[in-house]
């Protein structure tokens, strides 16, 4: 019996849904339970990017790494000019930069290395070129150290074939690249000689329905989807013992009544497609049933140990925010927020940590910082799935976001012993949140002003402090291992 | 290793072809190791030179060789081994239009149109996406394996090929891009060699280098190359990273005008090899005549040798002479083909001459037609002439032994000749040779009054006369076929393998002394 946690993909920058995989797979597994992160797209970074996120090779498996039968290899370096392809007695290799080299050969130009990211030298990329630097193939290496695909080019420089290789070099999978209705893209994703037979399909969730079903026939297994754009592929699984959806995210769009698109589809999905949809929280559910008619259940969506925060005592020292740095998350507002804080406690402090989703809101947001004379007192800390550090010192967790899911930085910080403060729209109220005992509840249009008087007199009162810290430790042990698992289990012994 | 090297191998074979397996069967005869080398991609290689006899030992073929596929017997692959991608069990039809086998996606749209040779083994499928777009073609190699792909661009065109192993991976690879004038040509190859370096090349001619420079530096010992056609090798066997006995092969007259062998214009495939001859370590010619011809010409020569691409077996020296009176008598032969160059309406203008004198002569011409308006210009030249009992078109035949131990005298009357194989088998069946004293062959291999007449050159009334004068006198047919049966022994097997043995003495003399 094994639980598969379904995902396109696990990035280098990963957002709460990667995170709650994690965390409830590691859960499940230490409770002796079968658990595995599974994705759809091909990642030759995928080997590292699990390993931000504390994963092992035995902890996800990936569809290309499967068909290409590279799910169990291990990583060697690969130096770029150590590789047996180039022969140094016909060609130069030239050094141009730490990103790349270009091979050169008397006629002149033969391709071009580039570096894969993040190390000095070794091998990411091969592409041979015409004398003119169009590209005839690029071969890409994958993070572990070997050649993992080929994809060569239409005259016109358009891709015509993407070739995903065996470790032997022969080609596993052929994505074809041709017209639909006279706009070249992928057409045919043939899959050649798996277990003896090749197979076609007309998309690559098409392919990954497949490779569910092949999955599900090896063993007792049941799918979560925690990424809803990935569902369509798994209505069509046949083998597994269950299928659920999870909803992360607040099923509505912001601030109106209108579903999301994605969540629509899924609630419009009948018994035979799926087995149900999961909620992180009561009113969630309660909001989601009446439009669906799969049941929908509440079930943790991760779990976390208590800390012990030795370092904690009743001053306002700094307000921290961990999570996407995006402007659905209303940085600017908490920012500003905290700025009003600050000027009557100078001592506060503002703590973001995450990555900007795009390059035109972080110089927003830090005009903004610079602005208003905040450069000093906030930070900005980069993305790093482990908040140890940054709730060091946190007085207080504030997040400004209006439409959540459960956001689990809140039950994070708790499980700290820190109250958090949030706003009254979110499914984290009142499931974590409850205002005046473990954290503030702001109203929907409460304004900086009046958010930062709310702060303020919580860290003028002390005991009403103290009370709230101990509140918010009790609300995190309700997310302990054992009650995950126990809910978890609940469900999974459901059919 | 002596390798011969040609271009390629097919069913139709031209003279050259001819030499390289009469040479072959020499070497074999001889114990003497050879590989035939053969440039490009044949996906019927294997059973073309298996019929000839050629083992995978004596063969190497560029493609072969990159491909791993050089020694690789053959395994049956044929529609039973196809899943296509498909639903299992497939639905196949027979297509009306093409006659090839067919199979559907669910969707019904086309996925593959299929192509089996005579026994069944796949030749090629035509490979669809579920959009109607033909994607791919893939060729089989007659043993039984995807040989190759050729992989088509949205409209329709082939933007590369790949070829594989037999296992799969591939190894070899053919883009194509459009030229000036918006035509798709061939343009770069990359190459996994079986070291697992991977080449470039931006011509074919770079690959083909670079094969035979890698077969050259594999040999232990002194290897020698015969380049029997000069194309896409001829300047690769000038760079060879290590010594080696290179020898071109002429197989045709070396200049345009064959009579004129010192100041014509150089025929355009032997002009590069023979501007650089000094830097090649020889050059062979099949007669005395030409190999003179082209020491004189180009003095640089290291060796001019003369060797006959043809080979009189032993068995059919020992076989006995047939008498004239045993012949039908008056009976006159050509074996050449209906073509311009063999100038037939000069023989049977000759033959017109004799037969006011020799009422019963014939004259049968065995040959493939190569050009259907000169052979219904020949066929009214001989009503005009009244020769309607006379002359006779016979076609091609494979049983030449047959005919030429029944004839008399056989004519050339040929614009140029290369060596004219025909010409030594018929001399070695006794048969008498009337030819103009044409280069290069037949004015070497008939000797003037010895085993026939050699009458100038275009002079067909003079060749009419010599006939009329030998039809008329049994003795002097006696004489001369006898004169002929003898004059073949200058072919027999000893005489000719000697002579490429004093070529190997020579290799490995030039190869000490390095």
């Amino acid at each position: 019996m094994l639980l598969y946690s379904v995902n396109e993909n696990i990035w280098s920058l990963n957002s709460g849904i990667e995170y709650a995989q994690m965390l409830r797979t590691k859960t499940l597994q230490a409770a002796g339970y079968g658990a595995k992160i599974v994705t759809r797209d091909y990642n030759r970074m995928l080997s590292h990017d699990v390993g931000t996120l504390g994963l092992a090779a035995s902890d996800y498996i990936n569809m290309y790494d499967y068909f290409q039968q590279t799910t169990a290899v291990e990583r060697v370096e690969q130096h770029s000019r150590l590789l047996p392809q180039i022969p140094l007695d016909q060609y130069h290799v030239n050094f141009v930069d730490g990103e790349h080299s270009t091979i050169t050969d008397p006629n002149g130009l033969v391709g071009v290395i580039k570096m894969m990211p993040g190390t000095v030298g070794l091998v990411g990329e091969v592409v041979y070129t015409d004398n003119l630097q169009q590209p005839l193939q690029t071969e890409i290496w994958d993070w572990r150290g070997f050649k993992s695909k080929q994809t060569m080019y239409h005259p016109d420089g358009q891709v015509a074939v993407e070739n995903y290789l065996r470790l032997d070099g022969t080609v596993a999978l052929e994505v074809v690249h041709m017209w639909i209705n006279g706009v070249v893209q992928p057409t045919l994703w043939h899959l050649i000689n798996y277990r003896g037979q090749d197979y076609n399909f007309t998309s690559e969730n098409e392919l990954f329905t497949f490779f569910l079903n092949e999955l599900a026939g090896q063993e007792l297994v049941t799918f979560v989807v925690d990424r809803l754009s990935i569902m369509p592929a798994v209505t069509g699984v046949t083998g597994a013992l269950a299928k659920y959806a999870y909803f992360h995210e607040d099923h509505k769009y912001e601030g109106g009544p209108d579903l999301k698109a994605e969540a629509a589809a899924v609630m419009a999905l009948t018994p035979s497609d799926l087995d149900g949809i999961i909620v992180a929280t009561a009113a969630q559910a309660a909001d989601v049933a009446p439009y669906t008619n799969l049941p929908v259940q509440v079930l943790p969506s991760a779990s976390y140990a208590p800390v012990d925060n030795s370092a904690q005592n009743d001053d306002l020292e700094y307000l921290s925010y961990v999570g996407r740095l995006a402007p659905e998350k209303q940085i600017i507002k908490l920012i500003a927020t905290f700025a009003l804080v600050h000027q009557i406690a100078p001592p506060a402090r503002l703590r973001l940590q995450g990555y900007f989703v795009s390059p035109a809101y972080e110089q927003e947001v830090r005009d903004y910082i610079r602005n208003n004379y905040l450069d000093t007192v906030v930070e900005i800390w980069p993305y790093n799935p482990d908040t140890t550090a940054l709730f060091d010192h946190t007085s207080m967790y504030l997040s400004m976001s209006s439409h959540e899911g459960l956001n689990l930085s809140v039950v994070a910080a708790m499980a700290h012993g820190i109250p958090a403060g949030v706003m009254a729209s979110t499914y984290t109220v009142p499931a974590v949140v409850e205002d005046d005992y473990n954290g503030l509840v702001f109203a929907a249009a409460a304004t900086p002003e009046a958010m930062a008087q709310q702060i303020i007199e919580l860290f003028l009162n002390p005991s009403r402090l103290v009370g709230m810290q101990q509140a918010a430790r009790v609300k995190a042990t309700g997310y302990a291992a054992a009650e995950f698992v126990a809910a978890w289990r609940e469900m999974l012994r459901i059919r | 290793m002596i390798y011969f090297i040609n271009n390629d191998f097919n069913y139709s074979k031209s003279g050259i072809e001819h030499a390289q397996l009469k040479r072959m069967y020499l070497f074999r005869h001889h114990g003497e190791p050879f590989q035939l080398i053969t440039l490009q991609w044949n996906s019927q290689l294997h059973n073309i030179l298996a019929a000839e006899g050629v083992t995978a030992a004596e063969r190497i073929n560029l493609f072969d060789y990159y491909q791993h596929a050089t020694d690789l017997a053959v395994r049956p692959c044929t529609l039973a081994d196809l899943t296509l991608g498909l639903p299992q069990p497939i639905n196949y039809t027979v297509e009306a239009t093409t006659g090839a086998t067919v199979a559907h996606y669910p969707s019904g749209n086309l996925c593959a149109r299929i192509y089996a040779r005579p026994d069944h083994q796949l030749e090629r499928i035509e490979r669809f996406d579920d959009y109607g777009n033909l994607y791919a073609v893939d060729y089989y190699d007659v043993r039984g394996f995807k040989s190759m792909t050729q992989w088509y661009t949205p409209d329709n065109k082939i933007g590369r090929q790949a070829w594989y192993t037999p296992a799969g991976q591939v190894v070899l690879q053919n883009w194509y891009h459009a030229d000036y004038h918006g035509q798709m040509q061939p343009t770069y190859w990359l190459l996994t060699d079986h070291d697992g370096a991977v080449y470039r090349f931006n011509h074919f001619d770079k690959l083909a280098g670079h094969f035979i420079n890698q077969l050259n530096n594999q040999g232990h010992t002194p290897n020698i190359f015969v380049m029997d056609r000069s194309e896409h090798i001829d300047d690769a066997l000038l760079h060879l990273d290590k010594p080696a006995y290179t020898i071109m092969h002429i197989h045709s007259s070396h200049t345009t005008d064959s009579q004129n062998p010192n100041d014509a214009i150089v025929n355009n495939n032997f002009e590069f090899g023979l501007v650089n001859i000094g830097a090649f370590n020889g050059v062979i010619s099949a007669t005395v005549k030409q190999a003179h011809d082209i020491a004189m010409r180009y003095p640089q020569v290291k060796h001019s040798y003369a060797i006959p691409v043809g080979v009189v077996s032993d068995e059919l020296l020992a076989q006995p002479q047939r008498p004239i009176n045993e012949r039908t008598a008056n009976k006159v032969v050509v074996l050449a083909r209906i073509a311009p160059e063999k100038r037939l309406d000069h023989m049977i203008r000759a033959v017109a001459i004799a037969h006011q004198q020799v009422p019963d002569v014939t004259l049968d011409i065995y040959g493939y037609v190569n050009d259907a308006q000169l052979d219904a210009n020949l066929h009214a030249l001989v009503q005009e002439l009244g020769l309607a009992e006379v002359v006779t078109f016979k076609g091609y035949t494979e049983d030449t032994g047959a005919v030429l131990d029944d004839a008399v005298a056989f004519g050339v009357t040929s614009e140029m000749e290369g060596f004219n194989l025909a010409v030594m088998e018929a001399i070695s069946h006794g048969v008498i040779g009337l030819t103009y004293d044409v280069n290069y062959g037949p004015n070497e291999i008939v000797q003037d009054e010895i085993n026939g007449y050699v009458v100038p050159y275009n002079d067909y009334p003079a060749l009419g006369e010599r006939l009329t004068t030998l039809l008329q006198d049994a003795a002097l047919q006696q004489a001369l076929s006898t004169g002929a049966y003898y004059s073949a022994q200058r072919y027999n097997e000893a005489h000719v393998w000697q002579a490429w043995q004093q070529l190997i003495n020579d290799a490995h003399a030039m190869m000490e002394a390095h």
